[in-house]
């Protein structure tokens, strides 16, 4: 059982391959970071997955369906790179209205969404406008509307990116606590530290193949770090 | 259809929030206002040398009014449609709505219900002030006017649904020019063969192409005495019910191969 699957992927956009024959596969309550640099393709393998696109070739699988089947996103909480949150809204109202949308029992709603405003500290801000918010706060609302309804796979992109150093500790605990309770972590990022904070396996894209996957005890030579297996990987 | 009903309010909410919406109430109160004024008028005019009473006029005058009226609503539909989905792929907002379990189906259908619904707010303020300055002050009937007011609402399922579609695959610039340059050239080649047996492309676009103004024309025809304008209305109704199935199914088919980047 995988909670989701990459089998042989290709992805083109025109004449530019973004993936190349690329195969991942994450095991419920895994945490696996994917890293690589600028145009890897690791954004186009999170769109395969939530159905934005669809493949040109071989097979991708969300919870054993078609990721373009809306089912098979029940219980995927998903925080994308560019996070564009609807600047009038208050934070609870898209909050609320996400709640909805991810299948939350009406009479459960402001309960989980009171619950995932205080877990990333914007309870205080609940009635204010989203346009108000700083970069670091849009990153929390980002994160509480990725942890609502306590999804079993979380799918994010850049995940850190812009949160204070507080912020990246307390990102840190929520996927901790979300890994505690069983939920499986796909985390794309830049940040090689937080991937090997948080990560169990570690799958490295370049020029859209998968140059290195595995834990990172399996990758990494005597006395080297996860930067030293990144570029070893990327520049061979 | 999961979470259709909070995206279409949202869609609604997004509609209204549009700057475009304070022109929309704008034009809907001058168009009630100057309606008030063209039938509060009561002094007869010339016509070809000959002093007529306004009262005469009323049925012909009031037809033309309402059309006019309507096509402005159904053009407003395709405008506000033109880009109330594309906007929301450009700037990445619906990949939030799409992470989620709602198929893509859903969050198109909202985004049109959303458009519709403010051109249906409009349509209600201009058309139903239109019918009843017209059945209080010339005598009109109201039922005529029920029944344009839907062959309007159908006019504008049918092209804020093909003007979502365009703006999926052209520019805004163009799928606006598309929107105005097809509502107008429809009605003319509408209005041509009301009277007219039209030949060429007009006369195809005429037979062919979505009623727009024919459907609402032919159902005001009461308000006409001695006048007959050509065309079957169960065809034509049936023609404009039929390009308004076949936008949604075109705008549903062409979301579904869209691939979203943001």
């Amino acid at each position: 059982m995988v909670t989701l699957e990459l089998a042989g992927v290709v992805k083109h956009y025109g004449s530019r391959t973004a993936l190349a024959g690329v195969s991942l596969c994450l095991a419920p309550g895994e945490a696996l970071g994917l890293l690589g640099p600028n145009g890897a393709g690791k954004t186009t393998a999170l769109r395969l997955l939530l159905g934005f696109t669809r493949a040109s070739g071989g097979g991708v699988s969300l919870r054993g369906r078609d990721p373009y089947d809306a089912a098979a996103r029940l219980g995927v909480g998903y925080l994308p790179e560019r996070l564009v949150l609807p600047e009038r809204a208050s934070v609870r109202g898209f909050l609320r209205l996400h709640a909805a949308l991810a299948g939350i029992a009406a009479a459960k709603r402001d309960a989980e969404v009171d619950a995932v405003l205080a877990t990333v500290g914007l309870a205080a801000r609940a009635h204010e406008r989203i346009g108000g918010l700083s970069k670091g706060l849009r990153q929390r609302l980002g994160f509480a509307n990725a942890l609502l309804g306590r999804p079993e796979l979380l799918i994010l992109d850049e995940p850190t990116s812009g949160l204070d150093p507080l912020g990246v500790r307390d990102a840190r605990g929520w996927l901790q606590a979300a890994r505690e309770r069983g939920a499986a972590l796909l985390v794309s990022s830049h940040g090689l530290s937080e991937v090997e904070r948080t990560c169990d396996r570690i799958a490295i894209l370049n020029e859209g193949r998968l140059v290195a996957s595995g834990a990172l005890a399996e990758l990494a030579q005597p006395g080297e770090s996860l930067e030293d297996v990144f570029v070893r990987a990327v520049r061979g | 259809m999961n979470g259709f009903g909070p995206l279409a309010r949202e869609a609604l909410a997004d509609a209204l929030r549009r700057r475009i919406a304070a022109a929309v109430a704008l034009a809907a109160l001058v168009s009630v206002a100057m309606l008030e004024s063209c039938t509060s008028c009561s002094s007869p005019v010339n016509v070809n040398g000959e002093l007529r009473e306004l009262s005469e006029l009323a049925g012909p005058a009031g037809l033309g009014a309402f059309v006019l009226l309507g096509l402005w609503v159904i053009a407003l539909a395709g405008v506000l449609a033109a880009d109330h989905l594309q906007s929301t792929l450009d700037d990445g907002s619906a990949l939030l709505a799409l992470a989620r379990p709602i198929s893509r189906d859903s969050f198109a259908l909202a985004r049109l219900v959303g458009v519709l619904g403010l051109a249906c707010c409009a349509g209600f303020v201009m058309l139903g002030s239109a019918a009843t300055l017209l059945a209080t002050r010339s005598g009109l009937s109201v039922a005529p006017a029920l029944v344009a007011g839907g062959a309007c609402a159908l006019g504008c399922v049918a092209v804020a649904a093909l003007a979502m579609t365009a703006s999926l695959a052209l520019p805004r610039a163009a799928t606006l020019l598309l929107v105005l340059g097809g509502v107008w050239v429809s009605a003319f080649a509408n209005g041509l063969g009301s009277f007219t047996q039209v030949g060429g492309w007009l006369g195809a676009l005429d037979r062919l192409g979505p009623p727009l103004a024919s459907a609402m024309a032919l159902a005001l025809t009461p308000w006409l005495e001695g006048v007959a304008l050509q065309g079957d209305p169960v065809r034509i109704y049936a023609r404009l019910a039929a390009w308004a199935i076949a936008g949604v199914l075109a705008l549903v088919y062409a979301f579904r191969r869209v691939e979203l980047r943001g």
